[in-house]
């Protein structure tokens, strides 16, 4: 059988997808991966086979923009402006980017990109013709190569975020578009309302909100991007690890007053803990010198790392978070962004580690809340008790099995 | 379970088990990579985890040296001279320093491998893998399973098994520095590997000393994406020829100027994925020979009718499960094995690489394109070659085996 998976211009996206396509592939289905020339090496990285035809947009650039959406309609929480969406630097005043002229002078070429990205989706899969599409909700062009090859569309969740937040968490992942735009490819509009299946990591606890779609569970199986495994992570640390990592592009997107390192670093500096800390070389530059307790590690996969560690500090990506869970270890997000902040509350709802945002949070809350974290067992409890439901999941060798079936093979 | 792997110094003595790695991940094992570090990179960009901390050997280095003992005891079968071991330039056998080199390469074995085997096993001393797969080259983790008292599968990458009788094979290594015996576990022999994978179709089935366990071939050739090419009007004719044939055995060993002439007199199109190097070094080309950038065989192949290559099991392989019939031109003992062996199911022509010529190589290829009994005996395998239990299947026995 053919799988095809499209996925969107965010590697985080579709890392979680990467087990099942591995399952896919060992049992002897063909996979391609339709993506943005952008994500061809990190496709190729997992040992999947890319097709880099899509016209992806730049996320940093999107989220840029999305946050001055909201910031002109009253939605931005933090107490700065968001960066301009085109500069990314910092502003002064919400009219230094004007939005209707933005919109007015770039629709064409906007909409053009999309157009063009939409039509190598469906060329590939009128030449390649797939058994069955997997994408993750950002994917419009899985959507749309599912409805022209009538197959069935599987949506496959990063985390904890569904496709069918309510409209006050002010989070929506599948795409809108104007009706009448997939005419051109003799295809109804596609929505959310058009999703099917959801392939759902997460544990049941956590079931996120996915309306009247079939939920295909699945074990979430942490796959992190490409890294060997040091030797030194087979001897138990002498005192209990605390992994810190941020997001690779949270300063590209919420500004650098949301660089928060520097303050966890220093609220965790002293505690009797082996702090080790994984960041990109930008961020180890940007933090400057650190405490002679910190190990650091440049672009660590945190799927090895986290099953040694006693607690994690994170930005709240669904990355981090999943992996967390996934290895019960208990975790502290500080968090810049609505859709972090969303996953960051419910794990702490769940009991298993605390939210904060990242704006209000002084060294001594971050330092506060990894000590209670850390201390009280009830949150390690709790990050037992929720690996326990990831585990109980079918892998993603049985869901390929499932996949198949329902795809007629 | 925890699945350690532990792989040798090319890639295409692991490859074959890249598509078990994946079963195994995504089935909800841990899998790790140990590797010699010249590996770690080729590993990582399969999506499995490597452990960089096997011996480097150096398989160039051994491998010209096996040639030059071979020219040395009279069995090199080629006209022009071994390359030298450390320069690879065409050793000079009246002043080369022989005792010097084997020197050499005795201390290379002794000093990385016993490096290796105490890596592997204090690697698992302390992860505790549940069971041990390596390829049958790599038998640190075969010691590593001994120590521990747990299964160890070996893995084939194509059709030379674990015990060979034939003396110019080289099926198992030898334990020169008697680490086996220091850790106390039984001899490094055929018997030794009780199991054994083994990707080929029944008709190929190399001779094993231990339990085969078949498995599909499934192909993994390397990082990369497929190239878009539109619909050949003659039928399509892929060239594979691996660098390291002119590295191993001279610059006389590169046939493919020889190939793509020989191919130039038949009515076919000719796709040759190679190094922008190595075509450049070619000179203009005959029209109908479109020259691709690298990529994995196996996305090559649809569309083909035949292909040519120099005998390198990764080719043969994956041409076999592919359903196609193949020309090898071999260079050095392995690969006129692996020729020798496809030869006789018919689905394959073998012609001595140093003894090819454009006409026996155009005569080859046309009798593989208009004659029925290749092609059909090359879809016979291909379908045995399905009809294994795929790498997914196999994760089951896997976990039954380790208790």
């Amino acid at each position: 059988m053919k799988v095809l998976f499209a996925v969107s211009s965010w590697a985080g996206h579709w890392f979680p997808m990467v087990p099942l396509a591995w399952a896919l592939q060992s049992a002897g289905h063909e996979v391609r991966v339709l993506c943005a020339p952008s994500q061809e090496p990190a496709a190729s990285a997992a040992g999947l086979t890319p097709v880099p035809a899509l016209h992806g947009m730049d996320m940093v650039f999107l989220s840029r923009l999305r946050y001055q959406w909201d910031a002109q309609a009253g939605n931005w929480p933090y107490p700065w402006l968001p960066l301009h969406p085109v500069t990314g630097e910092e502003m002064r005043s919400l009219d230094e980017f004007d939005f209707g002229r933005y919109v007015t002078e770039h629709t064409a070429d906007t909409f053009g990109a999309l157009v063009r990205s939409f039509d190598a989706a469906a060329a590939f899969t009128k030449a390649w013709r797939p058994d069955l599409v997997v994408h993750d909700p950002l994917s419009t062009e899985g959507q749309l190569a599912a409805a022209i090859a009538k197959v069935p569309a599987v949506v496959h969740l990063w985390g904890l975020t569904g496709t069918h937040e309510p409209p006050e968490s002010n989070v929506s992942l599948v795409p809108e578009y104007p009706p009448g735009t997939f005419a051109k490819w003799k295809v109804r509009d596609l929505n959310r309302d058009r999703v099917t299946h959801v392939i759902d990591p997460c544990p049941a606890e956590l079931a996120p909100p996915i309306g009247d779609a079939r939920r295909l569970p699945v074990r979430y199986v942490a796959y992190n991007g490409p890294g060997e495994s040091p030797t030194w992570l087979l001897d138990p640390p002498a005192r209990p690890r605390v992994c810190l990592v941020w997001g690779t592009s949270t300063t590209a997107m919420s500004g650098p007053r949301s660089f928060a390192l520097p303050r966890i670093v220093e609220a965790v500096a002293d505690l009797d803990a082996e702090i080790v800390m994984t960041a990109t070389a930008e961020d180890l530059a940007r933090i400057g010198p650190l405490p002679d307790s910190v190990r650091v590690l440049e672009r660590f996969p945190l799927n090895l790392l986290l099953p040694t560690c006693s607690a994690v500090v994170h930005h709240g990506g669904a990355g981090c978070l999943m992996t967390a869970l996934a290895a019960g270890v208990p975790q502290v997000a500080v968090t810049y962004a609505i859709e972090q902040e969303l996953n960051g509350v419910r794990v702490a709802a769940a009991g298993a580690g605390a939210q904060l945002r990242g704006d209000l949070a002084d060294v001594d809350g971050i330092r506060a809340a990894v000590t209670e974290v850390l201390g009280k067992p009830g949150y390690a409890e709790a990050a037992d008790r929720l690996a326990g439901g990831v585990a109980a999941r079918p892998s993603p060798a049985e869901l390929a099995e499932q996949l198949v079936e329902m795809a007629g093979g | 379970m925890r699945v350690l792997f532990t792989v040798s110094g090319w890639p295409a003595h692991w490859f074959p088990m890249v598509p078990l790695g994946w079963a195994l991940g995504a089935a909800g094992h841990e899998v790790r990579v140990a590797c010699p570090p010249a590996q770690a990179a080729a590993v990582a960009s399969t999506g499995l985890t490597p452990v960089p901390i096997l011996g480097d050997l150096d398989m160039a280095f051994q491998s010209r040296f096996a040639n030059l003992w071979a020219a040395r005891a009279g069995t090199w079968p080629y006209p022009w001279p071994p390359l030298h071991p450390v320069t690879g330039e065409p050793a000079d056998l009246s002043t080369l320093d022989f005792e010097e080199l084997a020197g050499q390469a005795k201390r290379r074995v002794a000093v990385e491998s016993r490096r290796g085997f105490d890596a592997a096993v204090g690697y698992a001393r302390k992860w505790r893998p549940n069971i041990v797969v390596h390829d049958r080259l790599s038998a640190d983790g075969l010691l590593a399973a001994l120590v521990l008292g747990v299964p160890a599968v070996a893995s084939l990458w194509g059709p030379v098994g674990t015990a060979e009788t034939e003396p110019q094979l080289y099926p198992i290594p030898v334990d020169y520095t008697n680490t086996f015996g220091r850790y106390g576990v039984r001899p490094l022999t055929p018997e030794a590997m009780a199991h054994v994978l083994d990707p080929c179709p029944p008709a190929l089935a190399p001779p094993v000393a231990g339990t085969r366990m078949p498995v599909r071939y499934v192909p993994y050739n390397g990082p990369g994406g497929a190239a878009d090419l539109p619909p050949a009007d003659r039928p399509r004719v892929c060239v594979v020829w691996s660098n390291s044939m002119s590295r191993m055995y001279g610059s006389a060993a590169y046939l493919v100027p020889t190939i793509v002439a020989a191919l130039s007199t038949l009515d076919v199109e000719v796709v040759l994925p190679a190094h922008r190097d190595d075509v450049a070094a070619l000179g203009p080309l005959p029209p109908g020979v479109r020259v691709l950038d690298q990529a994995p065989l196996h996305l090559l192949l649809p569309g083909c009718a035949a292909v040519v290559h120099h005998g390198g099991a990764g080719c043969a392989m994956t041409t076999a499960v592919a359903g196609l019939p193949q020309l090898m031109l071999p260079f050095g003992e392995e690969q006129d094995a692996i020729a020798r062996r496809f030869a006789g199911t018919g689905a394959a022509t073998n012609l001595a690489g140093h003894l090819a010529t454009v006409d026996s190589i155009g005569a080859a290829v046309r009798d593989l394109l208009d004659k029925p009994a290749p092609r059909d005996a090359a879809r016979q395998i291909a379908d045995e070659m399905r009809a294994a239990p795929t790498p997914a299947r196999l994760v089951a026995d896997l976990v039954a085996l380790a208790g």
